[in-house]
């Protein structure tokens, strides 16, 4: 231990310059400092050496300009804090929304777990260094992806001219050949081109919406539980009238289901509206459409006197679509096939039977097999 | 690889939003070249920096996943970029980016795999004996550790206001405690600052810890003033005690 300082009063501890002169940041190392003399200096190391205080708090600033908290090193470990389902990727890359990607770098930012999972992902994103510019500039250009239905197209369109041709070269069959040549241009490239939307098509696009919802990537407009509230705003909003069942719940009736909101989705430029409910089950959505934009079909088929349910899975979904007063539907659940619980946001709104026992038309594998109730 | 367009297209002008549905229409080369010339550098730069997670990516391989890539996006007509492109324009690259990632990871998982020739042994986790170190969640250095990282956030809190407080509360962190670089932070969606803001966010709050660590200075100007005792301070503790000499008013 050092001679004690007598020059210095024992309770006059270090201050912000003597701080910044022992523990100068990576922009002042090398400066001068200003306001500190080495005597100075000097005379403050002095004093830590018999403060324990003051050392501590060197010793704290010293973590901080130091960056050495992150050398510490507690990855891996999870807190009960940590979100658990997100991919740190579409964080850093801004493909969640707003308001939840400043709660999660926010989170990031102090966890030991998170924080180096959020690093990682962001460091992907960085511009390249020069040495990988000197590799990226080595690869060859990816060749444009053949378009399969476009070939296909150009293809037949191609055979199409030749079978024309040679109708030519019979002079009789001309007429005949030019009508067959349009009939067909039309009815091959039509349906692709302009016609409504497929019921595998449609069921693909509900799941893609309900699980970016679900992941919170797909905000809603409208939130509220109120369904009087959401008709209302579906009639101000859609530019289609949305038919819903219309009957609000009695004083002592409670619904299997909550509803959270609703907004609008394009589906082929067109506009389909999503509304959201969670159930015990799950979440549940039901996406509702024109059926000039799309027409439910295909799936395993459940037909009724007014109206057919397609059900199918889709990436694990349980999704029921069906057409009906021009309008076509499509649910989507994550319910397993011994009930319809999810099929209650329309039938308990009807007052109808409960469906929350009753199987569904699928098999418990998840190709399709023959359906029950046909 | 030459990522500018050679010549200004015809879409030269349009968004990313109008390329990606022109290359989802009908793929003519000029929108396809368009597209890489806007995306095709930040695609293969992701697919580089992924590959080398899995160790030093050889340029066919990462030629391969570029490849494979753009074949995914253009799946069924590129029909699930075109659909996200018109609800998210502004989150495209973001996507693209995604993609990207998931296509190096699945490439690579593909090739270490077992039934797919994978040349790691198989190990058994019955045969990993996890020892518990220093890093335990209640070990003395986790406790020390915490404290201090607690400590530093009351100094932070006390230092910051307004509106921007909680953004440069984040700020902070990210580049103390997860040791991110000025760039990385300014590159990340919602913090809204450029790397110089986000470097003069970060002295800023160096200079307010380090005054809240050592106290008001006025204080230590009033310390100053005190009659000094003519013993050694040591010396009037060991006869006095502490009350005697008078303490710190931090």
């Amino acid at each position: 231990m050092g001679s004690p300082n007598l020059e210095r009063p024992f309770d006059r501890h270090i201050d912000h310059d003597e701080l910044d002169a022992l523990v100068p940041s990576c922009s002042q190392r090398g400066r001068k400092h200003r306001q500190l003399s080495a005597e100075g200096l000097r005379k403050a190391m002095v004093h830590l050496e018999h403060c324990g205080d003051c050392r501590s708090r060197v010793s704290q600033y010293r973590q901080v300009v130091e960056r050495s908290a992150n050398l510490e090193g507690s990855e891996g470990v999870p807190s009960a804090d940590c979100p658990t389902d997100v991919d740190w990727h579409e964080v850093a890359f801004g493909l969640w929304p707003e308001f939840k990607t400043q709660e999660l770098i926010a989170h990031a930012a102090r966890c030991g777990h998170c924080g180096p999972l959020l690093r990682a992902a962001a460091s992907v994103g960085e511009d390249a260094t020069p040495v990988e510019e000197e590799f990226l500039a080595q690869l060859k250009l990816p060749a444009c992806p053949v378009r399969q239905p476009g070939t296909k197209a150009r293809a037949s369109a191609s055979s199409l001219l030749s079978t024309w041709r040679r109708l030519f070269q019979w002079k009789v069959f001309v007429p005949v050949g030019a009508l067959l040549v349009v009939v067909g241009i039309w009815t091959t490239i039509r349906p692709s081109a302009a016609g409504p939307v497929t019921g595998a098509e449609l069921a693909e696009f509900a799941v893609s919406t309900h699980t970016q919802h679900v992941r919170g990537r797909l905000t809603l407009d409208l939130q509220s539980d109120s369904e009087p509230r959401l008709r209302e705003w579906l009639s101000a909003a859609s530019p289609f009238p949305v038919v819903l069942p219309a009957r609000d719940e009695g004083p002592s009736e409670r619904r299997p289901y909550r509803l959270e909101g609703a907004r609008l989705v394009r589906l082929r430029g067109k506009t389909a509206a999503f509304i959201a409910y969670k159930m015990p089950t799950g979440p549940v959505s039901l996406l509702v459409t024109p059926d000039a934009v799309a027409i439910a079909s295909g799936g395993v088929e459940v037909n009724f006197k007014k109206v057919s349910f397609h059900y199918r899975r889709v990436d694990g979904y349980k999704v029921v679509t069906w057409s009906v007063h021009g309008l076509t539907y499509a649910l989507v659940s994550q319910e397993g096939n011994e009930t319809q619980t999810s099929c209650m946001v329309c039938h308990s709104a009807m007052k109808d039977r409960d469906l929350s026992h009753t199987p569904t038309p699928l098999s418990t594998q998840s190709s399709f097999g023959e359906p029950i109730w046909q | 690889m030459v990522w500018k367009a050679q010549k200004p297209t015809r879409y030269s002008s349009s968004s990313l939003k109008d390329v990606v549905c022109r290359c989802a229409d009908s793929c003519d080369n000029e929108a396809w070249e368009e597209f890489i010339a806007r995306v095709g550098k930040p695609i293969s730069l992701t697919i580089m920096r992924t590959a080398a997670l899995w160790g030093q990516p050889s340029r066919s391989a990462v030629e391969d996943i570029v490849q494979q890539t753009y074949l995914k996006l253009w799946e069924d007509n590129c029909r699930l970029l075109r659909d996200f492109a018109l609800q998210y324009p502004e989150a495209i690259l973001g996507y693209l980016k995604k993609t990207a990632v998931n296509m190096t990871h699945d490439y690579f998982k593909h090739l270490h795999t077992q039934s797919a020739g994978g040349e790691a042994p198989h190990v058994s986790t019955a045969d990993v004996d996890p020892e518990a170190g220093g890093e335990i969640d209640g070990s003395h250095e986790k406790i020390a550790f915490r404290i201090l990282l607690d400590q530093i956030d009351v100094h932070l809190k006390r230092a910051l206001s307004g509106p921007d407080q909680e953004r440069d509360r984040t700020i902070f962190w990210l580049y103390f405690r997860q040791g991110m670089s000025t760039r990385e932070i300014a590159a990340l969606p919602t913090i809204g600052l450029g790397t110089k803001g986000v470097g003069s966010v970060i002295e800023r709050l160096k200079h307010c810890i380090r005054e809240q660590i050592a106290g008001p200075r006025s204080q230590a100007q009033v310390a100053q003033d005190k009659p000094e005792s003519k013993f050694a301070p040591k010396l009037v503790i060991e006869l006095y005690g502490v009350p005697e000499l008078g303490t710190s008013i931090r």
